[in-house]
């Protein structure tokens, strides 16, 4: 199992939690699962993540916002 | 739940309806200008051939165009749920019969025609500002981008309101002869405030997220879209006190436009994708198109009447080149990025995370989307150059080409509705 990133975007303007989780993405291992904390869903981020080769989940969270968990597509499902 | 359909994003098909109406117009308008380059192309500017023109390309293109991506993304940028969609589906119907009833009246100038095409047309737009009013209440953060798409909105308003005047008056003559002042800053709120502002307030937003891109100064937006209000603003103020030197508006203008443009080159300097998309390219040349009409306006205004600048042709070619290069262009490019990502969302969009699904850039084909951009571009270039100089043939050849763009264009959007299998 490799490592889980943590990243709250709570509070950011659009185009800002996507290029954020974009970023995180670059330094991550193929093995790594990053997770994010976004007020809305980052709707342009979903085909840029396609095109990246990464599988991705969107749950609402209790309280409002979403949960995001994109791992390296073919990688165990976290 | 793992499905991207989310509540603060309408179907495709509402903004769908919008956008189809608006590259079908945009496509008539291209066709009308090749098989009557003499009466639409050489002035005098004001007669029912361009006039309905002009409608055609502002109304039933850009502003149909720019009706449904609001509804698309109004949602997304400001954050608010669609008040009512269900009244937004039916408004196009009005919209459709009344804008082109107007268009007819125009081109047959029959002044009962226009008159009913008018009234139609302002109630449905109305209606449609009325409903954006609803949804744009429940906007609880403001952007300074949402307060440019706002003044936007307020100021399409005022233009169909000026309109609506103005058809009245052609049909009843009740404000006598003042057509002439109201005409001037119909023209002004239309071009600037409607289409420029909100372009600035969407462009500020999509060019970032589609060049992905960031750490660039936002200091010059504010400015930028103040000054463009500004401008618009003394445009209007001119028709009530022409006392006001046009040169005023037209400097805050030409400035705010120059901010706009380094606003977009920093924001291209900061990009994440190396390689520019098809989108980027489209706003950059668009942008390029709307620096040489702000400066034509602006020298205008400054070298005052019975310049060259003054002359009808340079008039003309800056309306073509307002109308198909800086708003027309940017509009193209922008849809070569929403209508794939609309179609992608509502096919694959359950999908999308789990399985295989195609990419966006596998929606349409990348040949024929390299020759749209070329033969848009030039094309655009060299028919503002044939106008400007006098020369027929090269005008007629260009708007061949802009033609030809057009269609390839009209054959793209076709393939990016296309169901699609995934290539991985
Ligand atoms: C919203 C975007 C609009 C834009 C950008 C726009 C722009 C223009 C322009 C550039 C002209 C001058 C045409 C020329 O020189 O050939 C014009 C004239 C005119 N427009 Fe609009 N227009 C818009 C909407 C409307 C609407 C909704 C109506 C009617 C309800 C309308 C009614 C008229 C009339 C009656 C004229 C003048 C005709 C004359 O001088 O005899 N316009 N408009």
């Amino acid at each position: 199992m490799g490592r889980v990133v943590e990243l709250d975007n709570r509070g950011l303007e659009p185009p800002e939690p996507m290029m954020r989780i974009l970023d995180a993405l670059e330094t991550m291992g193929d093995g790594d699962t990053l997770v994010a904390r976004n007020d809305r869903q980052p709707m342009f981020l979903y085909p840029e993540l396609e095109e990246r080769g990464y599988a991705h989940r969107t749950e609402p969270m209790d309280g409002g916002g979403y949960r995001i968990t994109v791992w390296k597509a073919g990688k165990e499902r976290p | 739940m793992n499905t991207l359909a989310t509540k603060k994003a309408p179907p495709v098909t509402l903004p769908i309806r919008y956008i189809v109406t608006g590259i079908v117009s945009y496509f008539i308008a291209q066709l009308a200008m090749l098989l009557w380059p003499d009466k639409l192309l050489t002035g005098p500017v004001l007669r029912p051939e361009t006039i309905s023109l002009v409608h055609l390309l502002t109304l039933g293109w850009a502003s149909m165009v720019v009706i449904g991506v609001l509804y698309q993304m109004i949602p997304v940028l400001l954050q608010v749920d669609l008040h009512r969609e269900d009244v937004g589906r039916f408004l196009f119907w009005p919209a459709l019969i009344g804008v082109s009833t107007l268009i007819v009246g125009f081109r047959i100038w029959n002044t009962t025609v226009i008159a009913t095409g008018g009234t139609i047309t302002t109630l449905s737009f109305f209606a449609y500002g009325w409903n954006m009013r609803g949804t744009l209440l429940n906007v609880k953060a403001w952007s300074r981008q949402g307060f440019a798409m706002l003044a936007g909105l307020v100021f399409f308003m005022l233009t169909v309101l000026w309109g609506f005047m103005m058809t009245l008056t052609l049909r009843f003559g009740f404000l006598g002869s003042s057509l002439g002042g109201l005409l001037g800053s119909h023209i002004a709120m239309g071009f600037i405030g409607w289409f420029t502002l909100m372009i600035f307030g969407v462009a500020y937003r999509l060019v970032p997220m589609f060049a992905l891109s960031h750490g660039f100064t936002e200091s010059r937006q504010l400015p930028a879209i103040l000054l463009l209000g500004g401008g618009t603003f003394l445009f209007i103020a001119r028709a009530f006190w022409p006392g006001i030197p046009g040169w005023t508006g037209a400097t805050l203008v030409m400035v705010a436009f120059l901010l706009f443009a380094l606003d977009v080159r920093t924001i291209f300097k900061h990009r994440r994708r190396r390689k520019l998309e098809l989108v980027s390219r489209f706003s950059a040349a668009s942008v390029v198109a709307g620096i040489t009409v702000f400066a034509l306006i602006w020298g205008r205004f400054l070298a005052g009447q019975g310049s060259w600048l003054d002359d009808e042709r340079v008039l003309i070619a800056a309306g073509y080149m307002a109308l198909l290069g800086w708003i027309s262009l940017m509009i193209v490019g922008h849809l070569y990025k929403i209508i794939p990502f609309l179609a992608w969302l509502h096919r694959y969009g359950d999908k999308a995370g789990k399985e295989a699904v195609p990419l966006l850039r596998e929606l349409f084909n990348r040949k024929v989307s390299e020759a749209c951009f070329w033969l848009l571009v030039i094309g655009t270039g060299m028919v503002f150059i044939g106008i400007l100089a006098g020369l027929g043939l090269l005008t007629r050849l260009s708007l061949l080409a802009t033609l030809a763009g057009t269609l390839a264009f009209a054959y793209n959007v076709w393939e990016m509705v296309q169901p699609k299998e995934a290539k991985n």
